[in-house]
């Protein structure tokens, strides 16, 4: 039974301009201890996802489980036992705490609250583990500060601090270290790895930027999402090394590097038009057929490709590749 | 060995020793802004050159000073800054002209018909209730005398170099396009003058990546039809890779390393651009070991005595903590103000 | 050096009265300190405690100026530095003793309209839905009926003698406004990701109403405070002028009311005892409204002229 387990969830929304499918019918699973990259462009749906199994957003249909019990039906000891369980850390830091609180206040709150301890001085012993488990160390540097006294990337580790505070389960990591300068993005993401070690946190990490995702995801997977929908789900490390949907190879040929020789080298694979088409306005059939160098007339945009598995560790939404992968087994 | 396409490009774009085609000229620029506490040094004594045609990109973060810098080259910046140093020669053809002491009419013509710039989040920089034409018109109708059909037929053909459809997108209003269009619109408006100097201020942050890739594979077209010279300010060091001729790396308002870009990427002399390459992971590129830079960004009103960059060095030594950091050269196309550059390069760490 | 206990205004699960008067204190000290940027401001807001005090102590130390019908309407003089009025009192001393119970009045009508709308308000963008629409819908109807005539009308009714009933009544009809802003204050904050995170940690309505959301609001609780004041003194003197108000006493109100009921036009020298009220409304009124703007500048960096 799989810790957290999303089942043909949507999440559509009516607005003045029309309904929106911000997902459609997707289906991923996490389990405890294991990091799941969501990747993709604006329009993808990942951070609605994200928020989905923070259970900030409650799917439109579809379900969304914890332990195998169905998170907006439970009970209220329950709903109660999830809600602790799974955390969220934002991307901007400069939203994620409350500008009029210290770091005392902002990680005593849910400690205080859920009477995780009682009284100053024991909650102040554990304010401080917290802080020394983030790397924000010597705590009392950091215990009485407000956030516009701390730099972008220590926001962040307090960001972490509050998550970790009630002991989650899951930490839905939402572009969580795209607003932090390049040369420290790496230290961040070492912190929550090694939290990933001590604590058996479970990591569903939100990114755009797939050598994030690379460095992050490599021993977990990682999905690639297009228009609300799951287009390739595999292995990281077989992702990035050989991409099956057309759409993940087209975004690793396009990602410029960082190596003047590498990135001027690489080939690209050309899509047919660089239009996103609108969420409220999906094309028919498979919704990247516009834009595919292989789709095919009669099929890709008539018939919506299911995600299927086409090996051991990967699973892909593309007819084309589906067939072939049939053909070659 | 190496492609001589790419030879090509360093060769000619980082010969310092031909000054005849040095278009804009910075040396020893100072920029500060007044707060109430004080004032805060922005960007302290840069110095560089740009030649005809070439792309050079300044590289930094937070508190490295590279948006004001670019800011300053066309006279943006906010009220609160002052320039208390410095000079900025810009050239065309025989004429030259000191920047910072032309008149508010001269500025005006300068920017934009010499040197014009596309912002940071430009995709919110044009005027919501007119259209794309309108605004094309607008923008040359402002600077010069001249008849719609004319600036119509440029403007087709700048819409056609940025791959953009002229027909659809002249037409529309700019919430209906979107944004990757929006930003390739602007880069387009900004050529309509034939520009000596374009300055892109992080022309692909917060850009998806297919979008990133267009607007990158449009930039380099550009410059290969038209010749401009272009300035890149960002962070992100693979639109460097992709780009630059030659890159700048700036921390805590200077200039720490500048050299062509293969010299920077694969030689580079300077530790913080080193570090830099070490913290950014590649893609397709093999596994290699990734280190953050340790320490927090610098803090403009408390810089440390001697090198700011020392708190956070691997090659510190005590003489970078109290002694003034002077620019050398490396080779004659690559400068760095490091004490140890040639243990950088030889890779001997403290 | 660093405290072992957390203080106990900042213990999340205490007492919202408590916290509320903790979030007034500091939204007026964190109004101070950024009023500082703003000279005028400045200037105002020290000339408004000046006023103050002035109008607290004047009635203790001053005594009610008797009639002296021998000098009714005397021009300025050194012994009446503005004159007298039509019974030969003093209209200095009326002046200095006229201010308490207007800014009595001003200051709880307006405390009450602020407390009525904070509290509507919030509950109304935060619970949104059917709550939302009755509490908006309710604004809505008083909004529309014209103020002023329908307060004169209440006050002629209800034949106020009581300066406390005169504020509750200008209180009842003046939160509408401030309930509108604060709702979409509320609004824009109730989507902050700190806010997010706070439902994330479960930390409960009553915690991220007034540990997350209000305290953010405190410097515009402050102005909505002050502009409050300056309508419930437009308010009173309006009615005091009508003779709908009681008129017992001595407030600016009342003399501005007797000015022109016993005739002060007619006489030369009365000028003084027109103007002296007219003069001291407008200027608390004006300095309040310099104070305003100025917090709203400080507040607000994109109206600011300078950096």
């Amino acid at each position: 039974m799989s810790l957290i387990e999303v089942e043909h969830a949507s999440q559509r929304f009516l607005t003045r301009r029309g309904l929106i499918t911000a997902l459609n019918d997707v289906s991923v699973g996490l389990e405890t201890s294991e990091v799941l990259c969501l990747v993709g462009e604006s329009g993808s749906g990942k951070t609605t996802l994200g928020k989905m199994i923070a259970g900030l957003r409650r799917p439109t249909s579809g379900r969304l489980l914890f332990e195998g019990k169905d998170v907006w039906t439970s009970s209220t000891e329950e709903y109660a036992r999830y809600r602790r369980a799974v955390q969220i850390v934002h991307q901007d830091p400069y939203a994620s705490l409350n500008p009029v609180h210290r770091v005392r206040e902002i990680l005593g709150a849910p400690l205080l609250r859920h009477r995780i301890t009682s009284g100053g001085a024991a909650t102040e012993k554990r304010i401080r583990e917290i802080l020394t488990q983030v790397d924000l160390t010597p705590p009392d540097d950091f215990i009485d500060k407000y956030p516009h006294q701390l730099s972008g990337g220590q926001r962040q580790r307090v960001s972490i601090a509050r998550a970790l505070t009630l002991e989650p389960r899951v930490i839905v990591a939402d572009e969580a270290v795209s607003m932090v300068d390049t040369s420290i993005r790496v230290s961040l993401l070492n912190t929550l790895l090694n939290l990933r070690e001590r604590f058996e946190v479970a990591f569903l990490f939100i990114t755009h930027d797939l050598g994030i995702a690379k460095y992050f995801g490599w021993s977990g997977d990682t999905a690639v999402m297009y228009l609300g929908q799951v287009v390739e789900h595999a292995r990281t490390r077989d992702l990035i090394a050989n991409p099956s949907h057309p759409y993940t190879r087209a975004l690793l040929s396009a990602i410029p590097e960082p190596d003047p020789e590498l990135t001027r080298k690489k080939q690209k694979v050309l899509v047919r038009s660089m239009e996103i088409p609108s969420l409220l306005n999906l094309p028919s059939g498979c919704t990247f057929h516009p834009r595919c160098p292989i789709w095919e007339s009669g099929l890709c945009d008539q018939k919506a490709p299911a995600l299927l598995r086409v090996d051991d560790t990967r699973e892909v939404a593309c007819h084309v590749v589906a067939r072939e992968a049939v053909v070659t087994r | 060995m190496g492609d001589t396409v790419m030879n090509h490009v360093a060769s000619s774009g980082g010969d310092i020793a031909n000054t005849a085609d040095v278009v804009l000229s910075v040396k020893d620029l100072w920029i500060e802004y007044l707060t109430s506490r004080g004032p805060v040094r922005a960007v302290r004594g840069a110095t560089f050159d740009l030649h005809q045609g070439e792309s050079l990109a300044l590289i930094g973060e937070s508190g490295s000073g590279k948006t004001t810098l670019g800011l300053s080259l066309i006279r943006l910046l906010p009220h609160t800054a002052r320039i208390p140093q410095g000079q900025i020669t810009y050239r065309r053809k025989d004429r030259t002209s000191e920047v910072l002491s032309l008149g508010a009419e001269d500025m005006r013509r300068f920017r934009w018909e010499e040197c014009a710039m596309v912002f940071q989040g430009a995709q919110n920089a044009l005027n919501p209730v007119l259209t794309i034409r309108d605004q094309f018109v607008d923008t040359v109708q402002a600077h010069r005398r001249q008849g719609q059909r004319q600036i119509h037929e440029r403007a087709e053909e700048l819409l056609r170099l940025v791959q953009l459809e002229p027909d659809r997108v002249l037409r529309a209003y700019p919430h209906e396009l979107s944004g990757g269009m929006r930003q390739r619109v602007l880069i387009a408006m900004s050529l309509l003058l034939q520009p000596q100097i374009l300055i892109l201020d992080e022309p692909t942050t917060a850009l998806d990546i297919l979008t990133q890739r267009a607007v990158i594979d449009v930039l380099r077209r550009l410059k290969e039809q038209l010749g401009f010279a272009t300035i890149f300010v960002s962070h992100d060091l693979s639109l460097a890779a992709e780009l630059a001729d030659r890159v700048a790396t700036m921390y805590a308002g200077r200039i720490v390393e500048l050299g062509p870009v293969d010299d920077i990427f694969y030689r580079s002399a300077h530790p913080y651009t080193k570090a830099l390459l070490e913290a950014v992971p590649t893609v397709v590129g093999n596994d290699e070991k990734l280190i953050s830079i340790p320490g927090s960004p610098p803090d403009l009103r408390n810089l440390p005595e001697g090198c700011p960059f020392h708190p956070r060095c691997a090659f510190v030594e005590d003489r970078c903590r109290t002694s003034d950091v002077p620019v050398e050269w490396v080779s004659n196309r690559q400068e760095v103000a490091c004490l140890r550059w040639r243990d950088v390069r030889g890779e001997v760490k403290s | 050096m660093a405290t072992t206990t957390l203080s106990s205004n900042q213990s999340p699960t205490g007492n919202p009265a408590l916290r509320v008067f903790n979030d007034v204190v500091g939204g007026l000290r964190s109004a101070m300190r950024v009023m500082g940027y703003n000279k005028a401001g400045m200037i105002a807001s020290w000339f408004l405690v000046v006023v103050v005090v002035v109008c607290f102590v004047a009635p203790v130390v001053i005594p009610e100026p008797g009639p002296d019908y021998a000098n009714i309407y005397a021009a300025p003089s050194a012994v009446h530095p503005l004159g007298t009025d039509f019974q030969g009192s003093d209209v200095l001393a009326q002046v200095l003793r006229g201010g308490e119970v207007v800014l009595v009045v001003a200051g709880v009508a307006a405390a009450l309209s602020v407390f009525i709308s904070i509290t509507l308000g919030a509950i109304s963008a935060y619970a949104g839905g059917g709550v939302d629409t009755i509490i908006t819908g309710l604004a809505d109807v008083v909004l529309t009926i014209p103020n002023f005539p329908l307060l004169a009308v209440l006050a002629a009714y209800l034949r106020l003698n009581n300066p406390i009933l005169l504020a509750l009544l200008i209180a009842v009809l003046g939160w509408p406004t401030l309930l509108l802003s604060v709702r979409s204050q509320v609004l824009s904050l109730k989507e902050r990701d700190y806010v997010e995170a706070a439902r994330a940690l479960d930390l409960g309505t009553r915690h991220i109403l007034f540990n997350e959301i209000l305290p953010n609001m405190r410097a515009y609780i402050v102005m909505y405070f002050v502009t409050s004041m300056t309508g419930a003194i437009y308010a009173q003197v309006g009615l005091y002028l009508l003779g709908f108000a009681p008129l017992s006493g001595d407030n600016w109100g009342i003399m501005l009311n007797l000015a022109w009921y016993r005739g002060a036009i007619f006489f030369k020298n009365s000028f003084w005892y027109i103007m002296a009220p007219i003069v001291a409304i407008s200027v608390v009124q004006f300095a309040m409204v310099t104070v305003t703007r100025s917090l709203e500048e400080a507040f607000n960096p994109r109206l600011r002229k300078e950096g």
